[in-house]
């Protein structure tokens, strides 16, 4: 019998704005251990929340195998990598008292917004280890969250969002980030005349595109994209993958099966042409395909396919792919894609951007277009957000059809 | 028994959830579990600042508190805090569900509800299906330094079939779903499968493109019930209202924000997946208007949020496990139905568009609701089926464009996904309304 046994530990301090004031400090603690055991081509699985024995897990697991649920068993050997990402980002006696002074600081530099919601820091530790003497471990430690910004002359819930999550902490560059959004939120601009470039956030359109790379999907016929393995789809400059690694990826290396791509990578698109669909290693047995992985499972639940660092390969920086005026897209809310690729976008908040800057907010419209033309004919390019300092992304610039905008 | 310190405000929800999840892809097994787990979140006030810690320590809950005791600062006058005392130091234990509890049926039993039907699941273009099952139990007990005492079940159950149909390069997925809170409420019949099956693989080979645009659209009660949820549901979420003078003059109670057909409200006293006795504060359910009859009448509430706006309790501090802090959140969110049967309703469109179901909504000042199942209307006949990304429309617009209500509300559960807030989600909520007409909506 083979076995897999997955911990993940971790601690998590929160605290909530409200109404531009910290009002509360969340700890939470985290103790998961999940065994997976194999045999005869069936899996059983037990998971436990805390501290116990692991033999009683085991026996847990190997009784479920009862369950007759079909799996492959196939683990990687002799296998050892750790990677230690972990640090103090802020002394937890000091998170308070450091984030007080942050919402301070916005406060009197923004008299006229109202701040909210959540502020984040995590140390987290994952450890994978099978059977066949593979052992892997990450540990890692992340600042983030998101400011939920509120004009005070505004009746919205919600007027801008500012959201991050990084490994470090930098106060300076937060508000820096937040001025240059504010700036512009403040300049009422019209909606330009004549056909602008968008620079909009890549998962924004690869959230919509991603479910139809999944095998199961695709091997079924239904898939927007089956039957296109080997075929160019895109512009030749579009490659998407996953990548683990990627500069600002806060993420263990290995999928939740012990799945490493080489180089941490795994192509889905590369220069245009679909090359690979995303897998675990059920369904790649299942239609022997390459393992992407994409393994995820959620405390004892069984292995299936997710997308961990998707994006959208870099093909140049921002200022060099937009010299002038674009429309940003900032904030999109609820979109989504028909069966034949056609996205709608309703864009929430948008700005005019020039010459690497935002400029002024535009008016509340949609954007608009066909996966295959944005990806292909009206794809401009990706590049990191060189527009602010501390929240990090990449945005993809293209053509979209503008649709329903407001003067 | 737990030790609560004088001079500060304290409370312990401990939550033992016990779930099951069946999954089946093309008939072959891919899960089948139970778990069962208990956890439990912990709350300090000091009249100043919240502590809060979630742990899994069940027997070192007295240590816990003690280290949120100590983060805090001692306050003599707790007691006359606005926001203690508002709350309410209920004593209950209300087991609705101990004798049809789904922990007591077996794997076997729930799975028969997928699998009696996978004979049903084929047709020339069903290329894959996935059949699910879902439920949980839990049982939730709720402590406060005030004296409360109070221990409640919930419970939620559901059968999904998702298939992906193609005929060539067109593709189409849908769902047949029933969600409740016993074994006996779920179960699909034949026929449904195979209208479900024949409607997707019609929508499949005949369903046209739209010209982006405004027009009439009639909701489902289903779609109806996401956009109460969406466009005003969270609206009426005071948490966005703490410390904002302009909403609070701007969302006025007694405003007219509506037409006079359209009612709204949100109660924890339905049954189904909204269904919450107490909420994670320990206060009652309550039903509670939003909108009567157009006019606003009312809003979700925390302790905190009731008294920073000066209103009463409503039920709807929530959160969506012991991992986190409760806040507002809505539990049932209901229209009310209106006078005209569904065909006067839909005579009234000479060209709009009907939406069936629907994939996901969201909502901010603009709402979203990406359907599913949409048809063309034409002549106040629901005619060929249409895809559409997304409809849209601005809440405070749109409120106004409310023109027409059928006669029958229904509520929907469901046991698969929920409500999402910032970084909460799923949360178990309902929703539901009749079929409702709006003049003018935004098509994409």
């Amino acid at each position: 019998m083979e076995f897999e046994k997955i911990i993940s530990k971790g601690t998590g301090y929160s605290v909530s704005v409200s109404g531009g004031r910290v009002d509360s400090l969340r700890i939470n603690e985290e103790l998961k251990t999940v065994v997976r055991v194999y045999e005869d081509g069936k899996i059983g699985i037990a998971g436990r929340i805390g501290e116990g024995d692991d033999q009683a897990l085991f026996e847990q697991a190997k009784a479920k195998l009862s369950q007759n649920i079909a799996y492959p068993c196939s683990l990687t050997e002799n296998a050892r990598r750790e990677v230690d990402k972990s640090k103090t980002i802020i002394p937890p006696q000091d998170y308070v008292k450091t984030m007080k002074k942050l919402i301070t600081r916005l406060n009197k530099q923004f008299p006229d917004f109202v701040f909210s919601n959540k502020l984040n820091m995590a140390d987290e530790e994952l450890i994978y280890e099978n059977s066949r003497s593979t052992r892997y471990s990450f540990k890692g430690s992340r600042f983030g969250g998101g400011l939920i910004i509120k004009e005070k002359s505004s009746a919205n819930i919600m007027d801008a969002f500012y959201g991050a999550d990084r490994a470090y902490y930098d106060e300076d560059a937060i508000v820096n980030d937040i001025g240059a959004l504010l700036n512009a939120y403040v300049k009422k601009v019209a909606m330009p005349e004549g056909k602008l470039p968008v620079i909009v956030g890549c998962m924004d359109v690869l959230q919509h595109t991603a479910q139809h790379l999944i095998a199961e999907l695709y091997v079924s016929g239904s898939s927007l994209l089956s039957g296109k393995i080997g075929e160019k789809i895109f512009d030749e400059r579009v490659s998407i993958l996953t990548d683990r690694n990627a500069e600002g990826e806060i993420a263990p290396f290995f999928d939740a099966e012990g799945a490493v791509n080489e180089d941490d990578k795994f192509y889905f698109v590369k220069d245009g042409v679909l090359g690979g669909v995303a897998t675990y290693k059920r369904s790649a047995a299942n239609f022997n395909l390459p393992v992407s992985g994409g393994g995820y499972a959620p405390f004892d639940e069984v292995p299936q396919t997710s997308f961990v660092g998707l994006r959208i390969a870099r093909t140049d920086s921002l200022d060099n792919l937009v010299k002038g005026k674009a429309i940003y897209v900032d904030m999109t809310s609820g979109g989504d894609m028909t069966p034949d690729g056609n996205i709608g976008l309703p864009v929430q908040v948008a700005y005019l951007y020039d010459n690497g800057k935002l400029v002024g907010r535009l008016p509340e419209f949609s954007i608009g277009g066909n996966v295959f033309d944005v990806l292909g004919k009206n794809f401009i390019g990706v590049a990191h957000n060189d527009i602010f300092e501390f929240s990090d992304g990449d945005v993809l610039v293209a053509d979209f059809d503008i649709n329903n905008a407001k003067v | 028994m737990l030790k609560f310190k004088d001079g500060f405000y304290a409370d312990v929800r401990v939550e033992t959830v016990f779930t099951t999840s069946i999954k089946y892809r093309d008939g072959a097994l891919e899960e089948s579990k139970n778990t069962t787990v208990k956890t439990a979140f912990l709350r300090v006030f000091d009249g100043d600042m919240w502590y809060y810690a979630s742990t899994y320590k069940l027997g070192e809950l007295q240590a816990e508190l003690d280290k949120l005791y100590a983060n805090a600062t001692p306050n003599k006058d707790i007691a006359k805090n606005a926001t203690v005392r508002r709350f309410e130091s209920n004593k209950a234990n209300i087991r609705k569900f101990a004798d049809n509890c789904v922990k007591s049926k077996s794997l076997a039993e729930k799975g028969r509800l997928l699998t009696e039907k996978f004979p049903l699941l084929k047709s020339e273009h069903l290329k894959m299906f996935v059949a699910v099952y879902a439920d949980k139990y839990s049982e939730i007990e709720f402590y406060s330094s005030l004296g409360a005492d109070i221990k409640y079940d919930f419970q939620l159950c559901g059968v999904r079939f998702g298939a992906s149909f193609a005929d060539g390069d067109n593709n189409f997925t849908s769902s047949l779903s029933r969600s409740d809170d016993c074994l006996e409420k779920i179960a699909v019949g034949d026929k449904e499968v195979k209208e479900f099956i024949e409607e997707a693989e019609y929508f499949l080979m005949n369903a046209q493109p739209v010209t982006a645009g405004e027009y009439p659209v009639i909701l489902s009660p289903e779609t109806t019930g996401v956009f109460a949820h969406e466009s005003f549901g969270h609206k009426s979420e005071s948490d966005f209202m703490v410390g904002d003078e302009t909403m609070r003059k701007e969302w006025a109670i007694g405003k007219k924000v509506g037409g006079d057909v359209l009612s709204i409200y949100d109660s924890g006293l339905e049954d189904g997946s909204g269904y919450r006795p107490f909420d994670d504060e320990g206060t009652s359910a309550k039903k509670t208007y939003l909108i009567k009859n157009g006019v606003l009448s009312g809003r979700l509430h925390s302790a905190a949020t009731a008294t920073d706006l000066n209103e009463e309790l409503t039920g709807n501090a929530r959160a969506i496990s012991c991992d986190f802090e409760p806040i507002v959140r809505m539990t049932s969110t209901v229209i009310e139905a209106g006078s005209l049967t569904k065909e006067e309703l839909f005579a009234g469109v000479k060209h709009g568009y009907f939406i069936k179901d629907y994939k996901h909504g969201s909502g901010m000042s603009t709402f979203t609701i990406a359907p599913n199942l949409a048809y063309e209307i034409v002549d106040g006949k629901i005619g060929k089926p249409v895809k559409i990304a997304v409809i849209t429309g601005s809440v405070f617009e749109t409120l106004n464009l409310i023109d027409g209500l059928s006669d029958k509300a229904e509520i929907i559960s469901s046991a698969f996904g929920g409500c999402g807030k910032m970084e909460q989600f799923p949360l178990n909520v309902s929703f539901g309304g009749p079929y409702m007409r709006i003049s003018k909506m935004s098509v994409q």
